[in-house]
């Protein structure tokens, strides 16, 4: 026992002889592989008493067999000292041992002899000098075998791992990883070999601190690792989140789903995010470190190496299990998403038309700045830019605009149209009127539209009190055509007015203003209102007229022309003119101010102190403003609100009841006057409910268009999210929604969904088919 | 109906990478399930009673690690399948049930970001719901030839009396108009109200033309509103997942605690009184946050009365789901054998002949972690787990598969319990806002203005 001992000391001291004088790092120029002549190749299990291995590193080019290989990179001979140096030498997968032989004649390139984990000492004859040539030619044949890629990178690995642990060999090191992101280059497209290269990069970025002067190749570029070294980095040199990395991260996150859009569109979703988090942190976003270490394994790809993953722990924080703002980053993604969905599934359903205004107006604001000097946005922009010319508000022919705008008809405008319109324009902070979100037709390709500034973007629906005066607009120049024509000063009144109003916004006012610009531009003529008038009943036309009655005196004074009016418009709704003096004696201020008492057809309380909503007009005579106390009010109380009830009882006790039939009256009267005057089209027309499909089969929990629908996918095992979308639009259905109720369906026949995934949808086609037996 | 014995790949996937990065699955809970029969039995039978008109609330009690977080999202899969809709979330120092500085409504937007049904199980369910919702009333529309607004409110009457009913239906009718009108925005914005995202009334306003908001006041009022409007639109009812109540625990202004614990309170009471409707909370919590008698929910008297446990149930030995609380026993050595043979199997794709590592091999990789890491292997098995599913994942990639060489290498790490350590929290007194509201917002084209 002793004798072994004392030969296994004799052993190593010889080994660290032979090392001391033939350094790893030879400085002479190594022109061939030697060995020493008897010893065999080595065997995995091999005794400490077999020779003294004389494998060695050569790093310049070196010969073997006859093959000049020119870069070396390579370990040659007849063994190689174990893992931990206790000089017990092994198999080397990538060692050279010159003593095997090589088939030159029949070089097997394509690899077809090589085993899933190939070593040089363990293929065959053939294949060596498949590898040796692969090495002679440069190890730069695109196609080669990823088994002799493997090989060779074996040895690369080991050089890196064993003899190079150390700090001081970086030039070295960084020239065996440029060698290696060469090969990742060529052989990047495998799987296996990328993953491995990016692992050991890692490993290596980390433990000898290379991040700054390593390139970053993509694929690096979103390695965990690196992205947590990155962020301990950030974090130790005390600086914040910034969007780049923080979308790194986010893409960690297995929380974290990305979406169509955010597929479809990469670039855009970065640009998007970094406007948005740029926007909610304009500092970056702070965050602690974590107590945890990072600790960064590399598992190498050599067998020879195998079985102890090589292990850093570095002093860096471990941000891997920091989860805690990854909610507010996936907030702000998913924000993104939503934001670029539009636009991106009208990138699906109509590619060349996204290119056009109509698709740039689905953009969000961000994504349209490099857009903004190119066609067709530029000489759009232009347009209302010389038309605004410095203005507040312009009013223009609407063929101005909608001779940049790709119309699907030339002669008619569709409400999706002028929805498009006005979203664009609106993200330069330029409003249009007529707007169909704010409650108006769509443009009239003939008439006119009024553009103007707004001081805030957004805005997308109408609030009631906006919708309230809107009504009062239609009214007052409905009365100022009274003598033919609308004059500034009547237009000075009204526009003062709105300016009173408390309940409306400062951004509803502007609208407005521009509103009433448009209506007068707009030219309404009496005739117009006559088909609308004649759609009212008895009693809807008896409550238009008394509104308008209450419009034309709340200045005390009707002039002849306003009741000639007034007659002329009770006649076309099929009224009786002589109820004009009628309702007028009933209404007048002089008569008795009793609301609470007054017939059913009263609707318009009669208050002193002026209420939270109140639209009052003005007086006829220019410098003077309506004083309160003078005159009527005309209240007119929007769907939801509460009537005001005045501060100081006018003489009458109110009665609840009445009050909250004034109320119901004021909304009919509303109703009336949205049917009236141009408002918000009646609903769109809708497909119509097709009838139960008698000659299918039915189905449990369906009816109506889902089970057309049903019908319409069952036999499609997969279908584009747009074409889903499509056929529910044409049955009627909102699509997410008739999805659950198909899959309501089937989990209650089967237990199991018929419709799966996002985009494409796949189609259960057994389910399916279960579900109709 | 698909083969019994295949695991969909979905599912597959889902379960070994949130495993492999330290997370609970969304998707296939019940393939690796372990034991806990009675604790599922009991949140049955509560999803049955919410799904009848009822409500319910569990407080799910376990040590760190000892699977909470599993359970929690196993009630959830269960409930989605009973046909209810589920929201989670946890709570953070940004999400709590009461405040001021709108933490209360962050809670309610991640709950409803979270809003999941049986067909959207990873969330982002809210669209579908709605318009769920919103074709049947186009459907009714169409059949009794009326407006479609007119029947969303009419189907709405009784939830437009709750507070904050009335613009609910406002957002609804806004959305289908939205829809109607291909205007992506006004979408949008409709679900972004409906998850409470908007932190201003005149942001509100402009986009809607609704006057109210969710705000922190009436977090809780809407989620009662929500679980009414759910089961009007065809679902069960509403079923609430809050995980991380510890994070109460550690708030460290007693205001804020004692007006967390009052907010828990009236949820009880309504669930016991009946005063909610379709309804059922699970909390999720470590005993610290249960029983701690200074900072703890035992600390507020009536919550205490409300939620001890049975002694009596407890000195005979028997556990008693009937209460509110269920406990949750740290797995053992034995369970952990079977979850890593479920896992086994889940990563064979359930096929037996593709197993890489036999039943010696669990063995050896238990022995292999208690050396490491000692009892911790089983009682908080998350990296234990971790690394089976790595050494599985190194052996997939092997061509002959060697478990033993592969074992000696196996690196595991001590789970340290994250509750133990300082809450960097703000106090009550000076609420965190969001910084979004702090700061203006950039205009994003503000040099393209005219």
């Amino acid at each position: 026992m002793n004798m072994f001992w004392y030969l296994v000391m004799g052993v190593a001291a010889i080994w660290l002889w032979r090392r001391h004088h033939h350094p790893t790092h030879p400085k002479d120029e190594s022109k061939v592989v030697t060995t020493t002549p008897k010893s065999p190749s080595v065997p995995q299990n091999e005794q400490p008493s077999q020779p003294v291995p004389t494998g060695r590193w050569y790093d310049k080019s070196v010969s073997i067999h006859g093959f000049i290989l020119p870069r070396g990179m390579v370990y040659g001979g007849n063994g190689l000292p174990d893992m931990d140096r206790s000089g017990i030498t092994q198999r080397e997968p990538s060692l050279l041992n010159p003593l095997l032989p090589v088939d030159k004649t029949h070089p097997d390139r394509m690899g077809t002899t090589l085993t899933y984990w190939p070593g040089y000492d363990r293929i065959t004859p053939q294949a060596r000098a498949a590898y040796l040539e692969f090495l002679a030619g440069g190890a730069n044949l695109p196609e080669t075998n990823i088994g002799y890629v493997f090989i060779y990178y074996y040895g690369l690995e080991r050089r890196l791992l064993l003899d190079l642990a150390q700090e001081q060999e970086q030039q070295e090191r960084m020239a065996l990883i440029q060698e290696i992101l060469r090969l990742l280059g060529l052989f990047g497209a495998n799987p296996s070999f990328s993953r491995y290269v990016g692992n050991l990069l890692n490993y290596l970025a980390l433990k000898h601190d290379l991040l700054e002067t390593l390139n970053l190749t993509p694929l690096l570029q979103h390695s965990p690792d690196i992205i947590w070294t990155l962020l301990a980095k950030s974090i130790q040199q005390g600086k914040n989140l910034d969007a780049d990395l923080a979308l790194k991260w986010l893409a960690l996150d297995p929380e974290f789903r990305p979406r169509t859009p955010a597929k479809r569109l990469p670039e855009a979703f970065l640009t998007l995010f970094q406007a948005l988090f740029d926007q909610i942190f304009p500092e970056g976003m702070k965050f602690s470190p974590s107590k945890s270490r990072l600790t960064v394994t590399y598992a190498p790809a050599s067998s020879a190496l195998a079985g102890q993953p090589f292990q850093f722990k570095s002093l860096l924080p471990d941000m891997s299990r920091h989860t805690k703002h990854l909610p507010k980053l996936r907030e702000i993604a998913e924000r993104c998403m939503d934001e670029m969905d539009p636009y991106s599934r009208l990138l699906a359903r109509d590619a060349p038309r996204a290119q056009t205004l109509a698709g740039l107006a689905l953009l969000p604001p961000p994504l349209l700045r490099d857009k903004l000097k190119e066609k067709p946005l530029n000489p759009f922009l232009s347009m209302v830019k010389s038309a605004l010319d410095g203005k507040q508000r312009v009013v223009l022919p609407a063929k101005q605009i909608l001779n940049h705008w790709p119309l699907s008809n030339p002669n008619t405008v569709t409400r999706q149209d002028a929805l498009l319109v006005a979203q664009l324009l609106a993200k330069f902070k330029v409003g249009m009127e007529p707007d169909v979100r704010f409650g108006s037709k769509a443009i009239q390709p003939d008439g006119p539209v009024c553009l103007f500034r707004m001081s805030e973007r957004g805005g997308q629906s109408a609030s009631p009190a906006f919708t309230s005066a809107t009504n009062y607009l239609h009214l007052a120049v409905l009365m100022a055509l009274a003598d033919g024509t609308v004059d500034h000063r009547e237009t000075w009144h009204i526009e003062q007015h709105l300016m009173e109003q408390t309940d409306l916004e400062p951004y509803e006012k502007e609208r407005l203003t521009a509103h009433l610009a448009w209506l007068i531009a707009s030219n309404p003529k009496l005739d117009k209102l006559k088909s609308h008038l004649q759609k009212l009943d008895a009693k809807q036309a008896r409550l238009f007229g008394r509104a308008l009655i209450f419009i034309a005196m709340a200045d005390d004074n009707l002039d002849p022309a306003e009741i000639a009016l007034l007659e002329k418009i009770y006649t076309m709704a099929r009224l009786n003119p002589a109820l004009v003096q009628q309702d007028l004696a009933e209404l007048h201020p002089s008569a008795k101010p009793d609301p609470v008492t007054t017939d059913d057809l009263e609707v318009f309380t009669l208050v002193d102190a002026p209420g939270p909503r109140e639209y009052r007009l003005p007086q006829p005579t220019a410098g003077s403003l309506p004083s309160d106390a003078t005159k009527a009010d005309l209240t007119m109380t929007p769907l939801d609100s509460h009537p005001p009830v005045p501060d100081e009882p006018i003489g009458v006790s109110l009665d609840l009841g009445k009050l909250r039939a004034t109320r119901e009256q004021s909304q009919e009267v509303q109703e009336i006057l949205m049917q009236i005057f141009s408002q918000d089209d009646e609903e769109p027309a809708h497909p119509p409910a097709l009838p139960e499909p008698s000659d299918l089969p039915a189905i449990a929990g369906l009816s109506g268009n889902h089970l057309h629908l049903f019908h319409a996918l069952r036999e499609r095992a997969t279908m584009a999210r747009e074409a889903y979308n499509d056929l529910c639009r044409k049955l009627g259905l909102m699509p997410d929604g008739a999805m659950e109720v198909l899959n309501d369906a089937a989990y209650n026949l089967l237990g199991d969904p018929v419709l799966d995934g996002e985009d494409p949808l796949e189609m259960d086609l057994h389910v399916a088919k279960e579900m109709m037996s | 109906m698909t083969q019994a014995h295949a695991i969909r790949p979905r599912d597959r996937d889902a379960i070994l990478q949130s495993l492999r990065a330290g997370v609970v699955p969304r998707h296939g809970l019940p393939l690796i399930q372990v034991g806990r029969v009675a604790e599922v039995k009991a949140t049955l039978a509560d999803i049955e009673k919410i799904a009848d008109g009822g409500s319910s609330v569990r407080f799910v009690i376990g040590s760190y690690g000892s699977g909470k977080t599993f359970f929690l999202n196993l009630v959830r899969a269960i409930a989605l399948e009973k046909n209810l809709v589920t929201c989670h979330a946890d709570l953070n120092p940004d999400r709590r049930l009461h405040a001021t500085g709108g933490q209360a409504r962050g809670l309610y937007s991640e709950l409803m970001r979270n809003l999941a049904t049986r067909t959207k199980k990873d969330g982002g369910g809210m669209p579908s719901v709605v318009e769920r919702f919103v074709n049947h009333a186009i459907q009714e529309a169409k059949t009794h030839d009326r407006s479609v607004k007119g029947v969303i409110f009419d189907r709405l009457e009784r939830i437009s009396e709750m507070t904050g009913g009335y613009d609910f239906a406002e957002v609804l009718s806004a959305y289908w108009k939205a829809h109607e009108e291909d205007n992506e925005t006004l979408k949008t914005e409709a679900v972004r109200w409906l998850r409470g995202e908007y932190a201003t009334r005149t942001d509100a306003r402009k986009a809607l033309g609704v006057r109210t908001i969710i705000d922190d006041g009436n977090v809780y009022d809407h989620l009662k509103l929500m679980a009414r409007f759910l089961k009007l639109a065809g679902y069960g009812g509403l079923l609430l997942c809050l995980d991380e109540m510890v994070n109460l625990y550690k708030l460290a202004n007693t205001q804020a605690r004692t007006s967390n614990f009052e907010q828990i309170l009236r949820i009880l009471n309504d669930a016991l009184q009946g005063g909610s409707e379709h309804l059922g909370f699970l909390f999720g919590g470590t005993p610290d946050f249960l029983t701690d008698t200074r900072r703890g929910l035992f600390s507020y008297e009536a919550l205490k009365t409300r939620l001890s446990e049975n002694t009596f149930a407890d000195q005979a030995g028997i556990r008693d789901l009937t209460g509110p609380v269920i406990r949750l026993d740290n797995l053992t050595p034995e369970d952990l054998f079977v979850l890593l043979s479920k896992l086994r199997h889940v990563q064979a794709s359930g096929d037996a002949q593709k197993y890489l590592i036999p039943d010696e091999g669990l063995t050896a990789f238990m022995q292999h972690c208690s050396q490491h890491i000692g009892a911790a292997y089983f009682q908080t098995p998350r990296n234990s787990i971790r690394a089976f599913l790595d050494l599985l994942a190194v052996l997939e990639q092997q061509n002959q598969p060697d478990w033993r060489g592969l074992l000696r290498g196996v690196v595991i790490q001590n789970d340290g319990n994250p509750d133990l350590a300082p809450l960097d929290e703000d106090s009550e007194g000076a609420p965190s806002t969001p910084t979004q509201a702090k700061r203006p917002a950039k205009d994003d084209l503000h040099e393209f203005t005219f």
